[in-house]
C-alpha cells in the first residue's frame, strides 16, 4: 500500500509539474493558433453537397473525420482547450501564493550583502555630513510622495520604500479572466441556446427552432433524469423549444437607401414590431426591434437577424385616401392585390391592378420603371390602381412607398401607399445565454488585468546614508520586477537631485 | 475635392520617407532628419484633415471598408511612429517607419475611395470603439515589426563587424529589443480592448460574443501569437529570436488585414 501512495503522488506531482511549465502554455498558444487556421480556409458547417464540389469524396471523408467542418467543436480542439485551461490554472494556483507572499512582505532595510546583489545602484558623496543627507533625502523623498520608512543604526541611516506591489497581480487578474471566459462558454454552452424564428407580419409563436440544443437538457435526458424541453420533428428533425410565452411579429419594415435616381436597393435599416402575450393570451409589452437593438424577456433575447418575402403569399394593400384641401388625416383602406374596395367619403371604388417589388418613377418623364429586386425583396413597392365610379372606369394611376415625382391624382383626395402588409417575415436570432454575464466579467477583467501587468511595477528603494568621518555617504539602490527602464530614469533623477 | 487632401498626404510622405531614406544613407547631414520630420508632421496633419473631412461628407466614421480601413492604419502607424519619436528621439526609425507606410497606402489608391452607404450592423456607436483600438495595436506591431528589423540589421552589422553608415544611425541592440518589447506590451493590450468591444458589439448585434467567423478568428490567433511571445519573454528569449517572433506575429496581423477581409467569408465586414 505504501509504494502505490507513493506512485500516485509521484504521478500526480509529474502531471501538476508538467501543467505548471510555460513552456507548455507557449506550445499550446502556437498549437492553437496554427490549427485555428484549418476552420477559416475550410468553410464551416455547409451542408455536404458543398463540400462535395469543393473537395473530392476521399477529402471530404477525411475532414469529416477529423472535425474540419465543425472544427472550433471537434473533439480535438475542445480537448487542447481544456488543455490550455488546466494549464492557466495550474500555472496561476502555482505561482499566485508566491506573488502574494511578496506583495505582503514588509521591507526591510538592506544588509550589505543584499545590497551587493541589487544591480542597479549609485553612491555619491554628501559635502556637509549625514544629518544633512538625511534631510535632504527625505525631502526628495517626499517630493517625489514616496511612503517610506527609515531606520537608524550607529554611523548609518536607511530610508526605503516600496511601490506597486499589487501589480504583481495584473499577470494573475488576466489569466483568471481568461479562465472565467471559458467557464462562461461552458455555462453558455450547457444551460444556453441558439435558436431562431421566421415569424411572418401578423403571426405569433410560441417555441422558437434551435440550432444549439441546450447540453445540459439533452444529458439529463440521456441519463432519464429529467425530460427535455426539447420537441422533435422526427421527420425533418428540427428541434423546437417552447418559450413560455408568445411572440408575435405585429409589423415589419425595411427602409432602403435612397440614390438619385429611387431607392437604391441597400437596406440602411430594418426593424421589427414585436409583442409579448403570456400563454393566455395576455399582451405583456411592445417592443420595437431593430440591429443592434434587441427584445430580451425571461432570459431569451430576440435580436433582429434577417428578413424576406414568403413565397407565394399574398399581402394586404394598404391605402390612404385623404381630400386634397384640409387637415384631415383620411382614411386607410385595406385591398387584396386585384381586389376592390368602395371608398364611402369620395363615393369611388379603388382597385388594386397588383402590386410589383421595387418600382421607380423617372423624375422627369413621370414614366414607372420595374426593377428585379434580389429574393423579391420588397425594396419600393409599386401598386398599380383603377379607380371606378360606380361600374365606369374613371383612370388609373401608380402609387410607391417612396416616390421621387408626384402621382396622377386628377380628382379632389390623394391615395397614397402605407404598407403591403403580410408578405413579409421578420427573421430573428433568439439566444439564451446564462454564462454571458460570467464571459463579461472576463472581458472586464482582461481589460484590466494587462495595464497592471505591463504598466504597473513593484518598484524597491533603499537609501543608505553611512557616516565616514564627518563625510556622508549616500548609496541610492533600487530594484523592480519589470519596467527598469524607468526605474533607472526615477532613480538617476532622485541622485541627481541629491548631489546637487 | 476632398480626396486631394489625401493624395497630399501621400505625397509628403513620400517625400517624408525619401528624406528619412537619405539621411540614413549619409551620417553627417542632421537636417534631412528635421526636414522628414517636419513633413511626417505635416502630412499627418493633411490625413486628419481628410479623415475630418470625409467623416462630415459622410456624417459616419470612416472606418469601414478597404479604403478606409487602410487609410485608418496608415494614420495609426503614423501616430504610433509620432509618439516613439517624441519619446526615444530615434529619427532612423523614420528611415523604416515611413516607407512602410506608404507601402501599406498604395492598396488604397487602387481602390474606389467612393463612399458607400453602411450596412445596418454597422449603424452603431461601437463600430469607432472597436475599430480604432484594433487598428491602434495593429499599428503598434507595425512598429514593434519595424523595430525587430532595424534591430537584424544592426545585429548583422555588429556581427560582420562591417560598420556602415547606417550603423551610427541605429540605437543600441538593447535599446532596440527593450522598445520593441514596450510596444508589444502598449499594442496587445490595446488589441485585447479591440476584441473584447467586438465581442460585446457582436453579442449586442448578432446575439452571440464569438461565432468563429474567419475574421474573428484571424484576430484570435494574432492575439494568441502575441501573447506568446509575451509569454517567451518571461522565459528569456531575447535579442534575435525575439525579433524574428516580432516579425513572424506581424505576418499574422497583414493577412488578417489584407487577406481576411478582403475574401469577406463571414459576416465580418471588415
Amino acid at each position: 500500500m505504501e509504494t502505490q501512495k507513493g506512485v500516485v503522488e509521484l504521478v500526480s506531482e509529474r502531471v501538476w509539474k508538467f501543467f505548471s511549465s510555460v513552456k507548455l502554455a507557449v506550445v499550446l498558444l502556437i498549437v492553437l493558433a496554427i490549427v485555428s487556421i484549418i476552420g477559416t480556409v475550410i468553410q464551416q458547417n455547409q451542408p455536404v453537397e458543398q463540400y462535395l464540389q469543393e473537395y473530392s469524396p476521399a477529402t471530404v471523408n477525411i475532414f469529416e473525420f477529423l472535425g474540419f467542418f465543425d472544427m472550433y467543436h471537434s473533439w480535438w480542439f475542445v480537448l487542447l482547450l481544456f488543455l490550455f485551461t488546466a494549464n492557466l490554472t495550474v500555472c496561476t494556483l502555482e505561482r499566485f501564493p508566491r506573488a502574494l507572499s511578496a506583495i505582503r512582505a514588509p521591507l526591510k532595510p538592506i544588509d550589505d550583502e543584499a545590497l551587493k546583489a541589487v544591480p542597479f545602484k549609485k553612491e555619491l558623496q554628501f559635502k556637509g555630513g549625514a544629518d544633512k543627507a538625511e534631510a535632504r533625502a527625505v525631502q526628495a523623498l517626499q517630493s517625489r510622495r514616496y511612503r517610506f520608512l527609515s531606520t537608524s543604526s550607529p554611523g548609518m541611516v536607511q530610508l526605503y520604500s516600496q511601490k506597486g506591489a499589487y501589480s504583481r497581480l495584473g499577470v494573475y487578474i488576466t489569466h483568471i479572466s481568461i479562465i472565467l471566459i471559458f467557464v462562461g462558454a461552458l455555462t453558455g454552452a450547457f444551460f444556453g441556446f441558439k435558436g431562431f424564428l421566421n415569424l411572418g407580419e401578423g403571426e405569433h409563436s410560441q417555441v422558437v427552432y434551435l440550432r444549439n440544443e441546450p447540453m445540459w437538457d439533452k444529458l439529463m435526458s440521456v441519463l432519464g433524469v429529467s425530460k427535455s424541453s426539447v420537441i422533435q420533428d422526427p421527420q425533418s428533425g428540427v428541434a423546437r423549444l417552447p418559450l413560455g410565452f408568445f411572440i408575435r411579429c405585429n409589423d415589419f419594415e425595411v427602409d432602403y437607401y435612397q440614390g438619385p435616381s429611387g431607392p437604391t436597393g441597400m437596406p440602411s435599416e430594418y426593424h421589427s414590431e414585436l409583442t409579448v402575450f403570456n400563454l393566455q393570451g395576455a399582451k405583456i409589452f411592445d417592443k420595437r426591434i431593430e440591429v443592434n437593438d434587441p427584445l430580451k424577456y425571461r432570459g431569451i433575447t430576440f435580436y433582429q437577424s434577417s428578413y424576406g418575402t414568403i413565397p407565394g403569399v399574398n399581402g394586404k394593400i394598404v391605402l390612404n385616401v385623404r381630400p386634397k384641401s384640409g387637415e384631415s388625416k383620411g382614411e386607410m383602406v385595406v385591398l387584396d392585390p386585384g381586389g376592390e374596395a368602395y371608398v364611402r367619403s369620395i363615393d369611388r371604388t379603388i382597385k388594386a391592378l397588383g402590386v410589383s417589388a421595387f418600382g421607380a418613377r423617372h423624375t422627369s418623364t413621370g414614366e414607372i420603371r420595374f426593377f428585379q429586386s434580389r429574393n423579391d425583396e420588397l425594396v419600393n413597392p409599386t401598386v398599380g390602381l383603377e379607380i371606378y365610379q360606380g361600374k365606369k372606369a374613371l383612370y388609373t394611376t401608380t402609387v410607391l412607398k417612396v416616390d421621387q415625382g408626384e402621382p396622377y391624382m386628377p380628382e379632389g383626395y390623394v391615395i397614397s401607399y402605407v404598407d403591403y402588409w403580410g408578405a413579409r417575415y421578420t427573421g430573428l436570432q433568439v439566444t439564451r445565454d446564462p454564462g454571458v454575464w460570467i464571459v463579461y466579467t472576463g472581458f472586464l477583467l482582461l481589460c484590466i488585468g494587462p495595464i497592471y501587468a505591463f504598466f504597473g511595477s513593484h518598484q524597491k528603494l533603499w537609501i543608505r546614508i553611512q557616516d565616514r568621518k564627518g563625510q556622508a555617504v549616500v548609496t541610492v539602490a533600487a530594484t523592480a520586477n519589470r519596467n527598469r527602464l524607468a526605474l533607472e530614469r526615477q532613480v538617476n533623477a532622485l541622485v541627481e537631485e541629491l548631489s546637487k | 475635392m476632398n480626396i486631394q487632401f489625401f493624395q497630399a498626404a501621400m505625397v509628403v510622405y513620400l517625400l517624408a520617407a525619401a528624406g528619412y531614406i537619405a539621411y540614413i544613407i549619409a551620417p553627417e547631414k542632421k537636417n534631412r532628419a528635421v526636414f522628414s520630420l517636419v513633413a511626417t508632421v505635416a502630412g499627418f496633419l493633411l490625413h486628419t484633415a481628410y479623415f475630418i473631412l470625409r467623416w462630415s461628407e459622410s456624417s459616419r466614421i470612416p472606418i469601414t471598408g478597404f479604403f478606409e480601413a487602410i487609410n485608418f492604419l496608415g494614420m495609426g502607424i503614423v501616430l504610433v511612429f509620432l509618439i516613439m519619436e517624441a519619446r526615444y528621439r530615434i529619427a532612423a526609425l523614420g528611415s523604416f517607419m515611413l516607407p512602410l507606410v506608404v507601402l501599406l497606402m498604395v492598396p488604397a489608391l487602387a481602390v474606389s475611395g467612393k463612399i458607400v452607404d453602411l450596412n445596418p450592423v454597422l449603424k452603431s456607436g461601437w463600430l469607432g470603439i472597436h475599430t480604432s483600438l484594433a487598428v491602434l495595436g495593429d499599428s503598434a506591431f507595425a512598429f514593434a515589426c519595424i523595430i525587430s528589423v532595424m534591430y537584424l540589421i544592426q545585429e548583422r552589422q555588429l556581427k560582420k563587424k562591417h560598420l556602415g553608415a547606417i550603423f551610427h544611425r541605429l540605437p543600441s541592440l538593447e535599446i532596440m529589443d527593450t522598445i520593441g518589447y514596450k510596444a508589444i506590451s502598449f499594442g496587445w493590450p490595446l488589441f485585447t480592448l479591440g476584441m473584447v468591444t467586438g465581442s460585446i458589439w457582436a453579442e449586442i448585434a448578432w446575439g452571440t460574443y464569438w461565432s468563429w467567423d474567419p475574421k474573428e478568428t484571424w484576430s484570435l490567433i494574432t492575439w494568441v501569437i502575441y501573447l506568446a511571445i509575451l509569454h517567451l519573454r518571461t522565459l528569456g528569449w531575447r535579442g534575435k529570436k525575439m525579433a524574428y517572433l516580432t516579425i513572424a506575429g506581424f505576418l499574422f496581423v497583414l493577412v488578417s488585414f489584407f487577406v481576411v477581409s478582403r475574401i469577406q467569408l463571414g459576416k465580418h465586414v471588415f
